[in-house]
């Protein structure tokens, strides 16, 4: 790959974000870096409370009370926006890069048609209007593939199905043609026939204009099929980060093995499932060592009392644990 | 216990509602047999009638054509139906964050069904039993007291399957009870029911659109489709030789957690699922079918088996296809 010569579509470095409330503050997420390459799909993994949406949030310039970014830079395609002001910020939502979120039906102004919302975004961005913004807007709900393009267009979000809906979003995302797309858990609330058509079209969407994605999911069945590369977030901050089959074939993490451990499979039946005991720390309580130590199988003295950094345990294979050497071997 | 008794049973069963003057068949004409010490799993997607079967099967809705049977005793009807099943068949809700009533401690909740079937245990011993569930899910006795909002999602679902053993049910009817559970917290859940049907010889009919976590937990599996079934069948003999064309979709739809398996996209389902307010004609999956024929659209076929005896499909074009 030549990516290395052209600048990446989304850069982010050692990205900070804290949540001040009367009591507590609590780190969000902490140190995260990641990039993704023009075309790419680099899958942001964990569970609920792991940072994912607050780091696509703070991705799209969205942070606000009680919440902020105390660190890092945000580059998307070489230039720096981490101290964009909010109307710079505003400029560049959606023409840059656009989000796709999981609930559409909230996502999506219900008292205006579907038609309406896609026609202001490009009087906004483009000052196209009238007809010419009206049949631009038609040939994105065809490229989505929504059926009767021009009678849905004068619908209104409730009359659409939840795929409909998600893909009327996906149309209103890509529309100024973003360099970089950030979807979140994009198909969780759909049906599994759906939810694959769904990703059908986020691919092939992103392979004709070539737009960095960042999808973030806890399915691990979403990240093997449709992701290059992978980076897992636990409590806040990027455990383990490397391309996609490496993460399966040898993950390097406790908390990456656990979790493959954890899920069923639907291509064979594997008795009891491994469980991960306890559960993740709260937020602001995270202690000194790896936030996953106290359930960790591999954790010793040195987990709980200093936080791993991240290495570079193979070439392009990032993990933050102390104990990555046996945690790779144990996993074969 | 023997695994051919039959613990509960619905025999063409149907649940019809109505809206602003139109008729919805929620439930159409569905056959059901579950055996002692079993799971039957029961898979589709939204809107299939999966949840509207569940509710009849534990009395919290009557069906308008058909019966529910309890160790074969037809399912009283009226109000008296309710107090009746419940002391046989249990709930597990999908969201531990609506079922459980925030008001009340968690020892509270799990005790109520004594207080409502006054004559299972006797006053004195009820704290000890409920602190014996508690330990029984894998909860701190001492945590009787707290309120569910002070439990993670985890622990609330926990509360909510002591809260369904305390009667002693012979049969747990679970409503996708790890769908809102992050992975980790799911695998916990699940090896708990799992443990406790084998320590206490429970049934249970679990619900679910998640085809792995189905895979892992049930013995047998039918899976629906607006309101019918379309196959039903040993668990394995389901995934490894779907036959139904809707069977092979869904299965196929699910990403594999393994990137040296590639999914097969070729096979991907088309369109969505129809309105169950416009049911269409004859076979009701025709309409997105890949291998329909013209004359799918006329009759409804009938659930049958093929190629093994509890192995049935309700597919013309597949079961005509072998006989010709």
């Amino acid at each position: 790959m030549t990516i290395e010569k052209m600048p990446l579509a989304l850069e982010v470095d050692r990205l900070s974000v804290e949540f001040q409330t009367e009591d507590v503050t609590a780190k969000a997420i902490d140190d995260v870096s990641f990039s993704v390459g023009k075309g790419e799909t680099l899958a942001l993994v964990g569970e609920s409370g792991s940072g994912k949406s607050v780091t696509a949030r703070a991705v799209m310039g969205l942070v606000g009370d009680p919440g902020r970014v105390t660190n890092g830079t945000i580059r998307i395609g070489g230039d720096d926006v981490s101290r964009y002001s909010p109307r710079q910020w505003r400029a560049i939502r959606g023409a840059r890069i656009a989000m796709v979120f999981q609930d559409s039906l909230s996502a999506l102004n219900p008292v205006f048609t579907v038609g309406q919302q896609l026609v202001e975004s490009f009087r906004v961005h483009k000052g196209i209007r009238g007809s010419a913004a009206r049949k631009r807007a038609i040939e994105l709900l065809e490229l989505v593939r929504i059926p009767d393009a021009e009678q849905r267009f004068h619908q209104y979000p409730h009359e659409f199905s939840g795929g409909m809906r998600q893909r009327a979003m996906i149309a209103m995302s890509i529309a100024l043609e973003p360099e970089v797309l950030i979807a979140d858990e994009p198909t969780t609330a759909l049906d599994v026939t759906v939810q694959a058509q769904i990703l059908d079209l986020l691919a092939d969407l992103q392979r004709e204009r070539q737009m960095g994605l960042v999808l973030i999911t806890h399915d691990l069945g979403i990240v093997a099929q449709r992701a290059d590369r992978v980076a897992v977030m636990y409590s806040g901050r990027i455990v383990e980060e490397t391309v996609t089959r490496k993460l399966f074939g040898s993950p390097s993490h406790g908390y990456t093995t656990a979790l493959l451990g954890a899920i069923p499979r639907i291509d064979t039946s594997i008795g009891a499932l491994t469980t991960i005991p306890g559960r993740p720390p709260q937020l602001g309580r995270q202690g000194r060592g790896c936030s996953f130590a106290p359930r960790c199988e591999f954790a010793v003295a040195a987990c709980r009392d200093e936080i791993p950094e991240p290495i570079e345990v193979d070439r392009g294979h990032i993990a933050a644990c102390h104990e990555w050497e046996r945690v790779r071997d144990e996993s074969k | 216990m023997s695994r051919n008794e039959i613990a509960l049973s619905a025999e063409a069963v149907s649940k019809r509602y109505r809206t602003r003057g139109k008729s919805l068949t929620a439930v159409d004409n569905v056959d059901l047999t579950l055996r002692s010490g079993e799971t039957l799993g029961i898979v589709g997607e939204s809107g299939c009638g999966k949840s509207t079967l569940a509710k009849m099967l534990v009395g919290l809705e009557s069906p308008d054509d058909g019966e529910v049977r309890i160790e074969g005793k037809t399912m009283a009807r009226g109000v008296r139906r309710f107090m009746a099943t419940s002391r046989k068949v249990q709930m597990v809700f999908q969201d531990p964050y609506t079922s459980l009533d925030p008001r009340l401690t968690a020892g509270q909740i799990v005790r109520e069904p004594f207080e409502i079937h006054r004559g299972v245990l006797p006053k004195a011993q009820r704290e000890k039993r409920v602190a014996e569930l508690f330990e029984r899910v894998g909860l701190s006795p001492d945590h009787r007291n707290r309120y569910p909002a002070e439990f993670s999602g985890g622990q609330r679902q926990r509360i909510g399957i002591a809260r369904a053993l305390a009667l002693q049910p012979k049969v747990i009817v679970c409503d996708e009870p790890v769908a809102a559970l992050d992975v980790s917290v799911q695998a916990q859940v699940i090896n708990l029911l799992a443990e406790l049907q084998r320590d206490l010889g429970i049934s249970y009919v679990f619900i679910a659109h998640d085809l792995s976590v189905m895979r892992q937990i049930a013995n047998r599996i039918a899976v629906m489709y607006l309101g019918s079934i379309v196959e039903s069948g040993p668990v394995d003999r389901v995934f490894d030789y779907p036959l139904h064309p809707y069977t092979q979709g869904l299965i196929d739809a699910v990403p594999v957690p393994d990137p040296e398996k590639a999914a097969d996209r070729s096979s991907t389902l088309l369109g969505d699922v129809p309105s169950p307010l416009r049911l269409p004609s004859g076979c009701r999956f025709h309409t997105r079918c890949p291998i329909a024929e013209p004359s799918c659209s006329e009759q409804i076929p009938q659930l049958v088996p093929h190629r093994h005896e509890e192995h049935l499909v309700a597919c013309e074009v597949v079961t005509g296809a072998t006989s010709n």
